[in-house]
């Protein structure tokens, strides 16, 4: 057991040192850049909004994630093994999700007051399921976030155990595949639907999707999703042959 | 003790890297306590060896038991008896000095802090400093104080003493020593530094190649190879019958290495006997470009 504390208490050191940083920078780029703060609506008459951009936060949370040679080679110095190593990373990412998840909300709390005060008012965003704070519902809007941080975090961690197993050149492959997709495939793809003529019902029935979006049950598909890819983090990591 | 609670053994294990037999049906056995050498050249198969020990590489084929349990079926028996430090640093260069001994204390169950703390003080580490802010001999001396404060039932260290000057390599000695007479535990240690760590040894074991060559008391292997040295005709009739490591001739005078013990009644007039150090039987042992009979 304290094998598996002191993986936990050495993953919440090296993340949280990583996560002050970037709220640091967060903070301070949004208190010099005040006009960041406020958002103008093109829909609607109203003057405008503070919003809150901290859900960010989610790719940010993705990227350390990746981050894997590092604490596993040192963890496993430390005779700690696979599994204990795996369920640290594991309460870390569960611990980050909570932690975000909060601080998310938080800033709603923060910026709705503020807007309360300074007479604004709260614009929905037309992309509402990235950042729903059109949801009424704060613990709703906290278990959308928490799932959200979970399923990205445990694909970088999937990500980062491929890697380390594979080595530099699958993260080659991978990063160049993954940006090949929106300068690439995504406009051949649009391209061969606007060829078939479907490009217009295609739009429509995304469009249809977004007004039907629903929390909750986004919030089930992702935790379902990250107890997936969990699962096969696991599986990678249970036999990882140090590098 | 029987073979089977033997504290570590390890039986035809078997690891390749493509077409690079890295070891080969090594076998071994480590039934008591004891600070154990392992020797060979570069690339034969030591830190392999000690890897799949660890458990931190799997082999193809073969086992490892500590304490009679399969290390591949009971993963936590080597985590919570063994304490590996390799060569490479796998410690993370951000954090201070100070806060890795305190995560090695919760991790390790018996690691002693006043070990830790004399230890620091004997070689001057510096605890306040970040770890990639030590030099490479400082970083080493970080591992062997790791490694002795851990405690450990199985301590091993792969390259201990690599970029320690000559004074902190004999302190580290004199402290690996102290560390087994005041708590008797199973040690093994790689280096290429052979003759200056041949007295701390039980036993030395030589790897060339993946496989093993000799596990036996540096006594025993000290008394298993001879030089002798004559003229030729003469050193030829008395080497007949015997194995011989290597041999040099200059004019008419010859020397060769013999393999075997030699005893009084064994020496002949007119012929010269020598013992080797054990650096030079490793070296005979493991160096095919030297002269073979």
């Amino acid at each position: 057991m304290y094998k598996l504390y002191t993986g936990i208490k050495y993953k919440m050191r090296i993340q949280w040192n990583m996560a002050a940083w970037y709220l640091g920078i967060y903070v301070l780029t949004m208190l010099l850049v005040s006009t960041a703060l406020i958002k103008t609506s093109v829909i609607t008459e109203h003057d405008g909004s503070l919003i809150y951009r901290i859900w960010g936060s989610v790719v940010f949370l993705f990227a350390i994630s990746i981050r894997f040679k590092e604490d596993f080679d040192f963890m496993l110095a430390l005779s700690i093994t696979r599994q204990n190593i795996f369920l640290a990373q594991l309460c870390t990412i569960l611990g980050f999700s909570g932690i975000f998840s909060g601080l998310i909300l938080l800033e709603r709390i923060i910026v709705d007051y503020s807007n309360q005060v300074l007479g604004y008012h709260n614009i929905s965003d037309p992309l509402h399921f990235w950042a729903p704070y059109s949801c009424g519902n704060l613990f709703l809007q906290f278990i959308y976030f928490f799932t959200l941080i979970f399923c990205c975090s445990a694909a970088g961690l999937l990500l980062g155990g491929i890697f380390y197993r594979f080595g530099k050149k699958c993260t080659l492959i991978f990063w160049l595949i993954f940006s090949a997709m929106p300068m690439l495939l995504a406009p051949v793809y649009l391209w061969a639907l606007h060829q078939q003529g479907r490009l217009t019902s295609v739009m429509t029935d995304l469009g249809t999707m977004l007004k039907n979006f629903d929390v909750l049950t986004a919030s089930a598909t992702m935790l379902i999703a990250a107890t997936v890819i969990s699962i096969a983090a696991w599986l990678n990591t249970r036999r990882l042959p140090q590098r | 003790m029987s073979q089977s609670n033997a504290i570590l053994e390890v039986k035809d294990l078997c690891k390749s890297y493509g077409a690079i037999q890295a070891v080969q049906d090594v076998s071994l056995s480590f039934p008591e306590n004891g600070i154990y050498g392992l020797y060979g050249r570069n690339g034969a198969g030591k830190t392999t060896l000690l890897d799949i020990i660890s458990s931190r590489l799997y082999a193809d084929r073969g086992s490892v038991s500590c304490f009679g349990k399969d290390i591949s079926i009971h993963p936590d028996v080597m985590a919570m008896h063994c304490c590996y430090m390799p060569e490479k640093h796998y410690f993370p260069g951000s954090l201070k000095v100070k806060y890795l001994f305190s995560l090695a204390q919760s991790s390790f169950p018996r690691y002693c802090v006043d070990i830790e703390e004399r230890l620091c003080r004997i070689f001057n580490l510096n605890t306040g400093q970040n770890y990639k802010q030590l030099s490479r001999g400082y970083q080493s001396i970080f591992r062997i104080v790791l490694g002795l404060a851990a405690n450990a039932p199985i301590t091993m260290f792969d390259e201990p003493v690599l970029g320690l000057d000559a004074v902190a390599r004999d302190r580290f000695y004199q402290e690996l020593i102290k560390a087994y007479s005041e708590n008797p535990r199973l040690f093994i240690l790689s280096t290429h530094l052979i003759e200056e760590s041949a007295d701390l040894f039980n036993e030395a074991i030589i790897i060339d190649q993946g496989q093993i060559l000799r596990q036996a008391p540096v006594e025993e292997l000290l008394a298993s190879a001879f030089y002798v040295c004559g003229q030729t005709a003469r050193v030829d009739a008395f080497t007949e019958k015997y194995t011989t490591l290597g041999s040099r001739t200059i004019g008419d005078l010859k020397n060769v290495v013999v393999e075997g013990s030699l005893s009084t009644k064994d020496r002949i007039p007119g012929l010269s006997f020598s013992p080797l150090t054990i650096q030079k039987l490793f070296i005979h042992l493991t160096d095919s470009d030297i002269e073979q009979e």
